[in-house]
């Protein structure tokens, strides 16, 4: 008898997940109210009954309608940017099929949109999303992650050479190819993106952090970024400046001051954590 | 008979739910209420600005845990992890109750994000009760079980809504969180009595209450939380109280937030049903 259960629950389930078709996709945003799906009633599990005045497909067509509405309402909250810079329709065709093909594994919506970014990067061709949309996707979420992560007891700038160290979770180091960072800050000042915005390709380096409440982001140097990273795939002060020294990034002598500034500066701000019990093969993101 | 095992005895009377919006206004001035409500789920984080928030409001009030991802009606049972988490907030919170929905909403690690209802069989009870034992076995606080608002039945039910929360109840040996709003949405979906839903149910072990708005559409009621609350489901409540007697009370408004001072006037109109209930069971 459970196994029936359990039947009807993935029945359910997968009824719930199929595209939205008909009126229900009518009254949304996304395009092709005739796709090639038939109209509503396909797909409305046997065992709904007919209820009240509706119908069994009316009123399951009611979960459906609650099912996509308040997960692309959701991401379209988690990723302003993006979803104004796409436009509606694209951004809402954008996580359609983002959510077919990747649907929700976490009990808290928050955690959503994790895989946006990846998704645009991997389907090119199929999404005709343009280039900047990974970097806005990837920007958003990093907010998101910023927002809720851990903050543990920093560590001073005299402790960073005598144990293994870590960045802070709520540390997001962020390799991008368009401005992105000053199209939030502008965002943010009231200026809206406009649909046309189409930047030219540009890396930046920008960290993404937490100081009390507030989230803040800025670009750093390519050796500042790389020496963070480096810091927090090795988990030591000494085998990161070694990776920077042997790596294609030239280290003159020039550079120490800075580097000693940075680090101070760092420090101060409490981005360094003791390492223990902290995996490195699941350092920041890129 | 409100202040019960179910609620640990509370005294607590009309709460608002803790929504983003209200929390600097909350935090600078400090409204004279008794509880604010939590979603658990919001509040399993590692750490960061929601959990900051929250420490300073339980320096001032008393906090209730309400889930909405237990999954109680399961058929692959309760997550583990999940019910962990769970009990490290209440080890945070200090929640006098816990509670969560009589549905399920994820299978095979997909989540739903909503509340599915469950078909009213004997194997559900079964099912429903074993989940709700395990909870009861790990939470050290009592679980209390909500009444879902739904928009659709399945064919293989012998049994009413009410009569299967009932028997759930009564089986896992919990308290119930009343949703008057969901009977009300329940009963315009399905055709049925509300004042049968209400009267026929063990009273003894109602712990709270809900009181909420909903949308009302062509195809039927959706439990949206986004409306002052319906004046049918404040006679329900009227009466449901008599019934009960001085039960904790919560409105729930959860979209189309208005403002603080619009949300706590709401709330407080559920104190026109409470002086005189209190002189009679004071008596």
């Amino acid at each position: 008898m459970r196994a029936e259960l359990l039947h009807d629950q993935r029945v359910f389930m997968a009824a719930l997940r199929a595209p939205l078709r008909g009126e229900s996709r009518r009254r949304s945003s996304l395009v092709d109210p005739d796709a090639p799906w038939g109209p509503e009633s396909e797909g409305t599990p046997s065992f709904i009954r007919a209820s009240g005045a509706r119908s069994a497909s009316e009123s399951f067509e009611l979960y459906r309608r609650q099912y996509w509405y308040r997960l692309l309402d959701s991401l379209e909250e988690d990723f302003p940017l993006l979803a104004r810079v796409l436009g509606r329709s694209a951004f809402w065709r954008l996580i359609e099929a983002y959510l077919s093909a990747l649907p929700s594994r976490s009990f808290t919506l928050r955690h959503l949109g994790r895989g946006l970014a990846d998704f645009i990067r991997e389907r090119p061709a199929e999404l005709h999303a343009p280039q900047h949309a990974e970097d806005i996707a990837r920007f958003e979420y990093a907010l998101c992650s910023t927002f809720e992560a851990a903050s543990v007891s920093p560590l001073p700038a005299e402790a960073l050479k005598r144990q293994p160290i870590a960045l802070q979770a709520h540390l997001h180091l962020l390799r991008l190819r368009s401005p992105v960072d000053v199209l939030h800050r502008r965002a943010a000042k009231g200026q809206r993106p406009s649909v046309l915005w189409s930047p030219a390709p540009r890396k930046r380096h920008v960290v993404m952090y937490r100081e009390g409440l507030q989230i803040r982001y800025e670009r750093l140097p390519l050796l500042a970024f790389a020496i963070l990273e480096a810091i927090a795939e090795t988990q030591s002060l000494e085998a990161a400046m070694e990776r920077i020294a042997s790596g294609s990034l030239t280290l003159r002598g020039s550079d120490i001051p800075r580097v000693r500034a940075w680090f101070a500066q760092w420090a101060a701000r409490g981005w360094f954590r003791s390492a223990e019990g902290i995996d490195p093969s699941r350092s920041k993101e890129k | 008979m409100a202040r019960n095992r179910f609620n640990a005895f509370s005294t607590l009377d009309i709460g608002i739910g803790l929504r983003s919006p209200h929390l600097g206004q909350i935090l600078a001035q400090r409204p004279a209420l008794s509880w604010f409500e939590i979603i658990s789920e919001n509040y399993m984080v590692e750490g960061g600005m929601a959990l900051a928030a929250l420490e300073r409001i339980l320096e001032h009030y008393t906090v209730v845990q309400h889930g909405v991802g237990l999954n109680i009606g399961s058929a692959q049972g309760i997550d583990g992890e999940h019910l962990q988490r769970l009990r490290r907030l209440v080890a945070r919170t200090g929640s006098p109750w816990v509670s969560d929905h009589l549905s399920w909403g994820s299978v095979d690690g997909h989540y739903s994000h909503d509340l599915l209802p469950l078909p009213y069989t004997w194997e559900a009870v079964d099912l429903v009760v074993e989940n709700l034992k395990r909870v009861q076995g790990e939470l050290e606080v009592p679980f209390v079980v909500e009444n879902l608002g739904s928009y659709a039945t399945y064919g293989q039910s012998i049994m009413s809504e009410w009569e299967f929360l009932a028997e759930v109840a009564e089986g896992a040996d919990v308290g119930i969180l009343l949703d008057l709003n969901n009977i009300y949405v329940s009963s315009v979906n399905h055709a049925f009595d509300p004042w049968r839903y209400l009267h026929a149910l063990p009273h003894e072990r109602i712990a709270q209450f809900h009181v909420a708005g909903h949308s009302v559409h062509p195809e039927g009621i959706v439990d949206t939380h986004d409306h002052p609350v319906d004046e049918a489901v404040w006679a329900l409540y009227a009466r449901a109280i008599e019934l009960a007697g001085p039960t904790p009370t919560l409105l729930e408004w959860d979209a189309r937030i208005p403002s603080f001072e619009e949300v706590y006037a709401e709330a407080m109109k559920a104190k026109r049903y409470w002086p005189a209930l209190e002189m009679a069971h004071a008596s």
